[in-house]
Protein backbone atom coordinates (compact mmCIF):
# COMPACT_ATOMS: atom_id res chain seq x y z
CA UNK A 1 0.00 0.00 0.00
CA UNK A 2 2.54 2.68 0.93
CA UNK A 3 4.47 1.70 -2.41
CA UNK A 4 1.33 2.84 -3.76
CA UNK A 5 0.87 6.27 -2.22
CA UNK A 6 4.36 6.98 -3.13
CA UNK A 7 3.52 6.07 -6.64
CA UNK A 8 0.44 8.46 -6.48
CA UNK A 9 1.96 11.67 -4.63
CA UNK A 10 3.91 12.56 -7.78
CA UNK A 11 1.61 11.96 -10.02
CA UNK A 12 -1.61 14.29 -8.48
CA UNK A 13 -1.08 17.18 -11.32
CA UNK A 14 -2.10 14.41 -13.91
CA UNK A 15 -5.44 13.66 -13.34
CA UNK A 16 -5.75 10.39 -16.13
CA UNK A 17 -2.69 8.75 -14.54
CA UNK A 18 -3.66 9.42 -10.98
CA UNK A 19 -7.24 7.55 -12.14
CA UNK A 20 -5.48 4.85 -13.76
CA UNK A 21 -3.71 4.35 -10.68
CA UNK A 22 -6.19 4.58 -8.57
CA UNK A 23 -8.44 2.10 -10.27
CA UNK A 24 -5.41 -0.04 -10.51
CA UNK A 25 -4.60 -0.02 -6.84
CA UNK A 26 -8.09 0.27 -5.88
CA UNK A 27 -8.76 -3.39 -8.43
CA UNK A 28 -11.48 -1.66 -9.80
CA UNK A 29 -13.03 -2.07 -13.45
CA UNK A 30 -13.68 0.60 -15.25
CA UNK A 31 -16.85 -0.61 -15.89
CA UNK A 32 -18.12 -0.62 -12.42
CA UNK A 33 -16.46 3.07 -12.33
CA UNK A 34 -19.05 4.48 -14.67
CA UNK A 35 -21.93 2.66 -13.32
CA UNK A 36 -24.32 5.31 -11.74
CA UNK A 37 -25.07 3.39 -8.61
CA UNK A 38 -23.02 4.60 -5.95
CA UNK A 39 -19.93 2.72 -4.93
CA UNK A 40 -18.89 2.61 -1.46
CA UNK A 41 -15.40 2.05 -0.90
CA UNK A 42 -13.67 -0.48 1.39
CA UNK A 43 -11.67 -0.01 4.40
CA UNK A 44 -8.40 -0.22 1.98
CA UNK A 45 -9.53 1.64 -0.78
CA UNK A 46 -11.04 4.67 1.69
CA UNK A 47 -7.43 4.94 3.55
CA UNK A 48 -6.03 4.87 -0.29
CA UNK A 49 -8.01 7.78 -1.19
CA UNK A 50 -7.61 9.95 2.23
CA UNK A 51 -4.24 10.43 0.58
CA UNK A 52 -5.52 12.12 -2.71
CA UNK A 53 -8.29 13.96 -1.35
CA UNK A 54 -10.61 15.44 1.94
CA UNK A 55 -10.96 12.52 4.04
CA UNK A 56 -14.62 13.10 4.69
CA UNK A 57 -14.79 13.17 0.85
CA UNK A 58 -13.12 10.11 0.70
CA UNK A 59 -15.75 8.83 3.52
CA UNK A 60 -18.93 9.91 1.76
CA UNK A 61 -18.71 10.12 -1.59
CA UNK A 62 -19.75 7.40 -3.92
CA UNK A 63 -16.13 6.07 -5.58
CA UNK A 64 -17.35 5.90 -8.81
CA UNK A 65 -18.64 9.34 -7.77
CA UNK A 66 -15.50 10.35 -7.36
CA UNK A 67 -12.83 8.83 -9.64
CA UNK A 68 -15.78 10.75 -12.38
CA UNK A 69 -14.85 14.17 -10.31
CA UNK A 70 -10.81 13.85 -10.45
CA UNK A 71 -11.28 12.93 -14.45
CA UNK A 72 -13.83 16.01 -14.38
CA UNK A 73 -11.53 18.22 -13.20
CA UNK A 74 -8.55 17.24 -14.92
CA UNK A 75 -10.59 17.89 -18.14
CA UNK A 76 -11.28 21.16 -16.79
CA UNK A 77 -8.24 22.05 -15.76
CA UNK A 78 -6.61 20.89 -19.05
CA UNK A 79 -8.87 23.43 -21.28
CA UNK A 80 -8.66 26.04 -18.37
CA UNK A 81 -4.74 25.82 -19.36
CA UNK A 82 -4.93 25.36 -23.07
CA UNK A 83 -7.52 28.45 -22.71
CA UNK A 84 -5.22 30.56 -21.05
CA UNK A 85 -2.06 29.73 -23.05
CA UNK A 86 -4.48 30.60 -26.12
CA UNK A 87 -6.00 33.86 -25.63
CA UNK A 88 -5.55 35.04 -22.04
CA UNK A 89 -6.54 38.34 -23.38
CA UNK A 90 -10.11 37.77 -23.95
CA UNK A 91 -10.28 34.80 -21.14
CA UNK A 92 -8.89 37.32 -18.37
CA UNK A 93 -9.45 40.75 -19.43
CA UNK A 94 -8.76 41.52 -15.63
CA UNK A 95 -5.26 42.06 -15.72
CA UNK A 96 -4.30 41.11 -12.26
CA UNK A 97 -5.75 38.27 -12.90
CA UNK A 98 -4.00 37.55 -16.36
CA UNK A 99 -0.62 38.19 -14.86
CA UNK A 100 -1.33 35.62 -12.11
CA UNK A 101 -2.93 33.09 -14.16
CA UNK A 102 0.19 31.13 -15.84
CA UNK A 103 1.84 30.94 -12.89
CA UNK A 104 -1.36 29.12 -11.05
CA UNK A 105 -1.57 26.71 -13.57
CA UNK A 106 1.76 25.88 -13.53
CA UNK A 107 2.68 25.98 -10.34
CA UNK A 108 -0.53 24.59 -8.78
CA UNK A 109 -0.07 23.64 -5.21
CA UNK A 110 -1.80 20.46 -5.68
CA UNK A 111 -0.13 19.10 -2.45
CA UNK A 112 -3.06 22.15 -0.60
CA UNK A 113 -4.99 18.79 -1.29
CA UNK A 114 -3.68 17.57 2.14
CA UNK A 115 -4.34 20.60 3.76
CA UNK A 116 -5.12 20.09 7.85
CA UNK A 117 -8.86 19.42 6.74
CA UNK A 118 -11.09 19.33 9.74
CA UNK A 119 -13.51 15.84 9.78
CA UNK A 120 -17.30 16.90 9.80
CA UNK A 121 -18.72 13.78 10.88
CA UNK A 122 -21.80 15.00 11.33
CA UNK A 123 -25.30 12.84 10.30
CA UNK A 124 -26.11 16.04 8.09
CA UNK A 125 -23.29 15.71 5.83
CA UNK A 126 -23.82 12.16 5.04
CA UNK A 127 -27.52 12.25 4.61
CA UNK A 128 -27.09 15.04 2.65
CA UNK A 129 -23.95 13.42 0.63
CA UNK A 130 -26.46 10.17 0.15
CA UNK A 131 -29.50 11.56 -0.59
CA UNK A 132 -28.16 13.58 -3.31
CA UNK A 133 -26.37 10.39 -4.80
CA UNK A 134 -24.41 13.21 -5.58
CA UNK A 135 -22.14 14.08 -8.77
CA UNK A 136 -19.06 15.60 -6.43
CA UNK A 137 -18.96 18.77 -5.15
CA UNK A 138 -16.31 20.78 -4.82
CA UNK A 139 -17.46 22.55 -1.95
CA UNK A 140 -17.12 19.25 -0.13
CA UNK A 141 -13.18 20.16 -0.23
CA UNK A 142 -13.88 23.49 0.79
CA UNK A 143 -16.33 23.41 3.38
CA UNK A 144 -14.20 21.83 6.21
CA UNK A 145 -11.82 23.96 4.90
CA UNK A 146 -13.17 27.46 5.87
CA UNK A 147 -14.81 25.72 9.26
CA UNK A 148 -10.93 25.56 10.35
CA UNK A 149 -10.76 28.89 9.74
CA UNK A 150 -13.89 30.05 11.48
CA UNK A 151 -15.30 31.64 8.02
CA UNK A 152 -18.35 29.97 8.13
CA UNK A 153 -20.15 28.85 5.17
CA UNK A 154 -19.01 28.44 1.56
CA UNK A 155 -19.25 31.24 -0.55
CA UNK A 156 -19.84 28.94 -3.74
CA UNK A 157 -23.27 27.90 -1.94
CA UNK A 158 -24.73 24.83 -2.17
CA UNK A 159 -28.20 23.12 -2.01
CA UNK A 160 -30.08 20.42 -3.47
CA UNK A 161 -31.70 22.87 -5.81
CA UNK A 162 -28.40 22.76 -7.97
CA UNK A 163 -28.99 18.99 -8.64
CA UNK A 164 -32.29 19.96 -10.01
CA UNK A 165 -30.71 22.86 -12.47
CA UNK A 166 -28.42 20.28 -13.90
CA UNK A 167 -31.14 17.46 -14.70
CA UNK A 168 -33.43 20.89 -16.57
CA UNK A 169 -30.08 22.22 -18.08
CA UNK A 170 -30.90 20.26 -21.61
CA UNK A 171 -34.08 21.26 -21.86
CA UNK A 172 -33.79 24.75 -20.65
CA UNK A 173 -31.98 25.94 -24.29
CA UNK A 174 -35.16 27.02 -25.72
CA UNK A 175 -35.36 31.05 -26.01
CA UNK A 176 -36.88 34.15 -23.50
CA UNK A 177 -37.86 34.81 -20.27
CA UNK A 178 -41.24 33.41 -18.84
CA UNK A 179 -43.81 36.25 -18.98
CA UNK A 180 -42.93 36.22 -15.50
CA UNK A 181 -39.26 37.26 -15.22
CA UNK A 182 -40.80 39.71 -17.57
CA UNK A 183 -43.21 41.92 -14.98
CA UNK A 184 -43.48 45.14 -14.51
CA UNK A 185 -40.92 45.84 -17.71
CA UNK A 186 -43.34 46.84 -20.05
CA UNK A 187 -44.84 44.89 -22.73
CA UNK A 188 -44.73 48.05 -24.97
CA UNK A 189 -44.00 51.89 -25.07
CA UNK A 190 -47.63 52.45 -23.41
CA UNK A 191 -47.18 50.27 -20.76
CA UNK A 192 -44.08 51.71 -19.53
CA UNK A 193 -45.41 55.71 -19.74
CA UNK A 194 -47.81 54.79 -17.23
CA UNK A 195 -45.37 52.45 -15.25
CA UNK A 196 -43.27 55.51 -14.85
CA UNK A 197 -45.58 58.96 -15.48
CA UNK A 198 -43.05 60.98 -13.71
CA UNK A 199 -40.52 60.09 -16.58
CA UNK A 200 -40.67 62.96 -19.49
CA UNK A 201 -39.68 62.49 -23.16
CA UNK A 202 -36.04 63.89 -22.98
CA UNK A 203 -36.17 64.32 -19.24
CA UNK A 204 -32.60 62.78 -18.36
CA UNK A 205 -34.30 60.81 -15.84
CA UNK A 206 -35.92 59.09 -18.03
CA UNK A 207 -33.01 56.39 -18.91
CA UNK A 208 -33.54 53.84 -16.57
CA UNK A 209 -37.29 53.49 -18.19
CA UNK A 210 -35.52 53.10 -21.45
CA UNK A 211 -33.46 50.34 -20.82
CA UNK A 212 -35.35 48.80 -17.91
CA UNK A 213 -38.77 48.84 -20.25
CA UNK A 214 -37.49 47.87 -23.35
CA UNK A 215 -39.60 44.57 -24.59
CA UNK A 216 -38.49 40.90 -22.98
CA UNK A 217 -36.91 40.24 -26.48
CA UNK A 218 -35.12 43.18 -26.99
CA UNK A 219 -33.69 42.68 -23.30
CA UNK A 220 -32.45 39.28 -24.46
CA UNK A 221 -31.40 40.38 -28.07
CA UNK A 222 -28.96 42.88 -26.03
CA UNK A 223 -27.42 40.68 -23.59
CA UNK A 224 -27.14 38.30 -26.76
CA UNK A 225 -23.88 39.62 -27.62
CA UNK A 226 -22.26 40.78 -24.13
CA UNK A 227 -19.86 38.67 -22.82
CA UNK A 228 -19.92 36.43 -19.63
CA UNK A 229 -18.22 39.43 -17.69
CA UNK A 230 -20.73 41.79 -19.23
CA UNK A 231 -23.77 39.78 -17.83
CA UNK A 232 -22.07 39.57 -14.20
CA UNK A 233 -21.24 43.21 -14.05
CA UNK A 234 -24.91 43.75 -15.19
CA UNK A 235 -26.42 41.55 -12.64
CA UNK A 236 -24.26 43.66 -10.03
CA UNK A 237 -26.02 46.65 -11.00
CA UNK A 238 -29.98 46.57 -9.16
CA UNK A 239 -31.84 44.22 -8.16
CA UNK A 240 -33.98 44.04 -11.32
CA UNK A 241 -31.57 43.33 -13.26
CA UNK A 242 -30.06 40.90 -10.73
CA UNK A 243 -33.65 39.23 -10.91
CA UNK A 244 -34.06 38.98 -14.68
CA UNK A 245 -30.15 37.55 -15.30
CA UNK A 246 -30.43 34.82 -12.16
CA UNK A 247 -33.60 32.94 -13.38
CA UNK A 248 -33.05 29.75 -14.54
CA UNK A 249 -34.89 31.02 -17.68
CA UNK A 250 -32.32 33.44 -18.04
CA UNK A 251 -29.59 30.38 -18.31
CA UNK A 252 -29.44 30.20 -22.18
CA UNK A 253 -28.05 33.94 -22.29
CA UNK A 254 -25.41 33.06 -19.55
CA UNK A 255 -24.71 29.84 -21.92
CA UNK A 256 -24.20 31.69 -25.13
CA UNK A 257 -22.04 33.54 -23.71
CA UNK A 258 -19.90 31.68 -22.24
CA UNK A 259 -19.58 29.68 -25.90
CA UNK A 260 -18.59 33.25 -27.27
CA UNK A 261 -15.45 33.25 -25.58
CA UNK A 262 -12.96 31.05 -27.64
CA UNK A 263 -11.33 28.11 -26.39
CA UNK A 264 -13.26 28.61 -22.53
CA UNK A 265 -13.98 25.47 -21.38
CA UNK A 266 -17.71 24.89 -20.53
CA UNK A 267 -18.95 25.12 -17.45
CA UNK A 268 -18.06 22.68 -14.94
CA UNK A 269 -21.44 20.08 -13.85
CA UNK A 270 -21.00 21.25 -10.16
CA UNK A 271 -21.04 25.25 -10.89
CA UNK A 272 -23.69 26.87 -12.37
CA UNK A 273 -22.88 29.40 -15.17
CA UNK A 274 -22.82 32.64 -13.46
CA UNK A 275 -20.73 31.21 -10.33
CA UNK A 276 -18.31 29.59 -13.23
CA UNK A 277 -17.90 33.21 -14.81
CA UNK A 278 -17.92 34.48 -11.49
CA UNK A 279 -14.44 31.93 -10.75
CA UNK A 280 -13.58 33.02 -14.13
CA UNK A 281 -13.97 36.53 -14.20
CA UNK A 282 -14.42 38.43 -10.61
CA UNK A 283 -11.41 39.65 -8.65
CA UNK A 284 -13.02 39.61 -5.59
CA UNK A 285 -11.89 38.05 -2.36
CA UNK A 286 -13.49 34.68 -1.70
CA UNK A 287 -13.12 35.23 1.61
CA UNK A 288 -15.36 36.07 4.09
CA UNK A 289 -15.50 39.37 5.36
CA UNK A 290 -12.39 39.95 3.14
CA UNK A 291 -12.38 43.14 0.11
CA UNK A 292 -9.70 42.67 -1.03
CA UNK A 293 -9.24 41.58 -4.77
CA UNK A 294 -8.40 38.29 -5.34
CA UNK A 295 -6.30 36.68 -7.91
CA UNK A 296 -5.34 33.51 -6.86
CA UNK A 297 -7.09 31.41 -8.64
CA UNK A 298 -7.80 28.31 -6.38
CA UNK A 299 -9.79 25.63 -9.23
CA UNK A 300 -10.31 22.60 -7.74
CA UNK A 301 -11.75 24.33 -4.90
CA UNK A 302 -13.83 26.54 -7.34
CA UNK A 303 -12.58 30.08 -5.24
CA UNK A 304 -10.20 32.49 -5.25
CA UNK A 305 -8.34 34.21 -2.67
CA UNK A 306 -6.55 37.48 -2.79
CA UNK A 307 -2.71 36.98 -1.86
CA UNK A 308 -2.99 37.25 1.95
CA UNK A 309 -6.07 34.90 2.20
CA UNK A 310 -3.98 32.47 0.05
CA UNK A 311 -1.26 32.37 2.07
CA UNK A 312 -2.82 31.89 5.37
CA UNK A 313 -5.18 28.58 3.93
CA UNK B 1 -36.02 55.88 -59.94
CA UNK B 2 -38.64 58.08 -60.41
CA UNK B 3 -41.51 56.13 -61.51
CA UNK B 4 -41.06 53.84 -58.84
CA UNK B 5 -44.03 52.86 -56.56
CA UNK B 6 -44.28 54.89 -54.06
CA UNK B 7 -46.13 54.82 -50.51
CA UNK B 8 -47.61 57.12 -47.54
CA UNK B 9 -46.58 55.88 -43.96
CA UNK B 10 -48.26 58.08 -41.25
CA UNK B 11 -46.63 58.43 -37.73
CA UNK B 12 -47.99 58.41 -34.35
CA UNK B 13 -48.40 62.06 -34.62
CA UNK B 14 -49.96 62.38 -38.36
CA UNK B 15 -47.12 63.14 -40.17
CA UNK B 16 -46.94 61.79 -43.50
CA UNK B 17 -44.23 60.51 -45.22
CA UNK B 18 -44.03 59.76 -48.82
CA UNK B 19 -41.35 56.93 -49.69
CA UNK B 20 -40.57 54.54 -52.43
CA UNK B 21 -42.61 51.14 -52.08
CA UNK B 22 -39.08 49.73 -51.86
CA UNK B 23 -37.37 51.68 -48.71
CA UNK B 24 -41.12 50.91 -47.06
CA UNK B 25 -40.70 47.31 -47.64
CA UNK B 26 -37.42 46.97 -45.56
CA UNK B 27 -39.97 46.75 -42.95
CA UNK B 28 -41.38 43.05 -42.95
CA UNK B 29 -44.58 45.04 -41.15
CA UNK B 30 -45.13 47.13 -44.07
CA UNK B 31 -44.18 44.79 -46.21
CA UNK B 32 -46.67 42.12 -45.15
CA UNK B 33 -49.46 45.27 -44.76
CA UNK B 34 -48.81 46.02 -48.09
CA UNK B 35 -49.19 42.94 -49.46
CA UNK B 36 -52.42 42.01 -47.44
CA UNK B 37 -54.25 44.85 -48.24
CA UNK B 38 -53.28 45.62 -51.87
CA UNK B 39 -51.18 48.81 -53.32
CA UNK B 40 -53.65 51.87 -52.06
CA UNK B 41 -53.35 55.78 -51.59
CA UNK B 42 -54.40 56.02 -48.47
CA UNK B 43 -51.60 56.17 -46.02
CA UNK B 44 -50.32 53.24 -43.94
CA UNK B 45 -50.78 54.08 -39.92
CA UNK B 46 -47.54 53.32 -37.72
CA UNK B 47 -49.32 54.11 -34.24
CA UNK B 48 -46.31 53.11 -32.41
CA UNK B 49 -43.37 55.42 -33.97
CA UNK B 50 -43.57 59.42 -33.79
CA UNK B 51 -42.54 61.09 -36.96
CA UNK B 52 -38.96 62.34 -35.70
CA UNK B 53 -38.05 58.37 -35.12
CA UNK B 54 -39.99 57.51 -38.60
CA UNK B 55 -38.00 59.76 -40.08
CA UNK B 56 -34.73 58.36 -38.60
CA UNK B 57 -35.75 54.87 -39.25
CA UNK B 58 -36.45 55.54 -42.71
CA UNK B 59 -33.18 57.33 -43.84
CA UNK B 60 -31.83 53.70 -42.51
CA UNK B 61 -34.24 51.57 -44.88
CA UNK B 62 -33.00 54.59 -47.72
CA UNK B 63 -29.58 53.91 -47.73
CA UNK B 64 -30.14 50.18 -46.69
CA UNK B 65 -32.75 49.47 -49.92
CA UNK B 66 -30.73 47.16 -52.09
CA UNK B 67 -29.29 44.91 -49.48
CA UNK B 68 -30.69 41.80 -49.14
CA UNK B 69 -33.66 40.85 -47.04
CA UNK B 70 -32.96 38.45 -44.24
CA UNK B 71 -33.67 35.23 -44.60
CA UNK B 72 -36.58 34.84 -42.38
CA UNK B 73 -36.14 31.32 -41.60
CA UNK B 74 -32.59 32.08 -41.04
CA UNK B 75 -31.20 29.08 -39.16
CA UNK B 76 -30.23 29.51 -35.54
CA UNK B 77 -26.04 28.40 -35.78
CA UNK B 78 -25.99 31.38 -38.58
CA UNK B 79 -27.77 33.28 -35.93
CA UNK B 80 -25.30 32.63 -33.37
CA UNK B 81 -22.86 34.01 -35.54
CA UNK B 82 -24.31 36.66 -36.40
CA UNK B 83 -24.65 37.57 -33.03
CA UNK B 84 -20.68 36.71 -32.56
CA UNK B 85 -20.17 40.07 -34.82
CA UNK B 86 -20.48 42.85 -32.76
CA UNK B 87 -18.94 45.00 -35.56
CA UNK B 88 -21.30 47.89 -36.91
CA UNK B 89 -20.49 49.29 -39.83
CA UNK B 90 -19.13 52.79 -40.51
CA UNK B 91 -22.48 54.44 -41.91
CA UNK B 92 -24.95 52.79 -39.43
CA UNK B 93 -22.52 53.71 -36.93
CA UNK B 94 -22.58 57.45 -37.36
CA UNK B 95 -26.42 56.96 -38.08
CA UNK B 96 -26.71 55.56 -34.50
CA UNK B 97 -24.85 57.94 -32.82
CA UNK B 98 -28.38 59.81 -31.23
CA UNK B 99 -28.99 60.50 -27.85
CA UNK B 100 -29.69 57.86 -25.54
CA UNK B 101 -33.62 58.40 -25.73
CA UNK B 102 -33.58 58.16 -30.00
CA UNK B 103 -31.78 54.73 -29.79
CA UNK B 104 -33.96 53.21 -27.15
CA UNK B 105 -36.69 54.54 -29.61
CA UNK B 106 -35.45 53.32 -32.61
CA UNK B 107 -34.67 50.16 -31.23
CA UNK B 108 -38.57 50.39 -30.26
CA UNK B 109 -39.52 51.29 -33.56
CA UNK B 110 -37.68 48.65 -35.56
CA UNK B 111 -38.60 45.88 -33.40
CA UNK B 112 -42.38 46.96 -33.91
CA UNK B 113 -41.51 47.49 -37.71
CA UNK B 114 -39.83 44.61 -37.86
CA UNK B 115 -37.05 45.72 -39.47
CA UNK B 116 -34.35 42.82 -38.18
CA UNK B 117 -31.02 44.55 -39.26
CA UNK B 118 -32.09 47.93 -37.80
CA UNK B 119 -32.75 46.44 -34.73
CA UNK B 120 -29.20 44.24 -34.85
CA UNK B 121 -27.84 47.49 -34.87
CA UNK B 122 -29.54 49.03 -32.15
CA UNK B 123 -28.79 46.02 -29.77
CA UNK B 124 -25.19 46.04 -30.77
CA UNK B 125 -25.05 49.60 -29.76
CA UNK B 126 -26.55 48.81 -26.58
CA UNK B 127 -24.40 46.04 -26.04
CA UNK B 128 -21.43 47.87 -26.94
CA UNK B 129 -21.80 50.56 -24.25
CA UNK B 130 -22.17 48.16 -21.93
CA UNK B 131 -19.29 46.45 -22.83
CA UNK B 132 -16.26 46.48 -20.52
CA UNK B 133 -17.96 48.93 -17.82
CA UNK B 134 -18.17 48.53 -13.82
CA UNK B 135 -21.09 48.40 -12.45
CA UNK B 136 -21.17 51.93 -11.22
CA UNK B 137 -20.77 52.95 -14.75
CA UNK B 138 -23.11 51.23 -15.71
CA UNK B 139 -25.65 52.46 -13.40
CA UNK B 140 -24.28 55.91 -14.46
CA UNK B 141 -24.83 55.85 -17.89
CA UNK B 142 -28.42 53.88 -17.74
CA UNK B 143 -29.64 55.61 -14.62
CA UNK B 144 -30.02 52.59 -12.95
CA UNK B 145 -30.44 53.13 -8.84
CA UNK B 146 -28.47 50.81 -7.06
CA UNK B 147 -31.18 49.55 -4.84
CA UNK B 148 -28.50 47.41 -2.93
CA UNK B 149 -27.70 47.81 0.53
CA UNK B 150 -24.12 47.78 0.97
CA UNK B 151 -24.18 44.08 2.72
CA UNK B 152 -26.36 43.10 0.13
CA UNK B 153 -24.05 44.37 -2.49
CA UNK B 154 -21.13 42.22 -0.92
CA UNK B 155 -23.13 39.00 -0.46
CA UNK B 156 -24.37 39.01 -4.41
CA UNK B 157 -20.83 39.48 -5.21
CA UNK B 158 -19.93 35.79 -4.01
CA UNK B 159 -23.42 34.25 -4.25
CA UNK B 160 -24.14 33.02 -7.67
CA UNK B 161 -26.98 31.03 -7.01
CA UNK B 162 -30.28 30.76 -9.67
CA UNK B 163 -33.23 32.27 -8.04
CA UNK B 164 -35.86 30.92 -6.52
CA UNK B 165 -38.53 29.85 -8.75
CA UNK B 166 -41.23 32.75 -8.14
Amino acid sequence: MDEALEKLRPLRPDGQELVKHLLRNLELDPETVQSSDPLVADENQESLLCTVCDERVAKYMPLNKLIQHFLDVQRWFDNATEAVRTSPDVYYPNRAVQAELPKIVNDHDWTSLDGPLVRQDDEKTRDTVSKLQINFRSEELSDPLCDKKGIGGEDLQKTPKRRKTKKSRSTEDDPAFTPGSSQGKGKNKTTSHSDHPTTLRGCKGGKLRDLMNMPVDIFTEIYSYLGPDDLRRLSLTSKRLRDILMTKEARHIWKIAIAFVPYLAECPTDLNEPQYVCLLYSSDCDMIDCTSRGTKVDWFHRVHFCSACHEVK
Amino acid sequence: MSAAPQVTLESSDGEKFKVDKEVAERSVLIKNMIEDVGESDNPIPLPNVNASVLKKVLEYCEHHRGDPLPAADADPSNDDNRKRATEISDWDQKFIQVDQEMLFEIILAANYMDIKPLLDVGCKTVANMIKGKTPEEIRKLFNIVNDFTPEEEAQIKKENEWAEDR
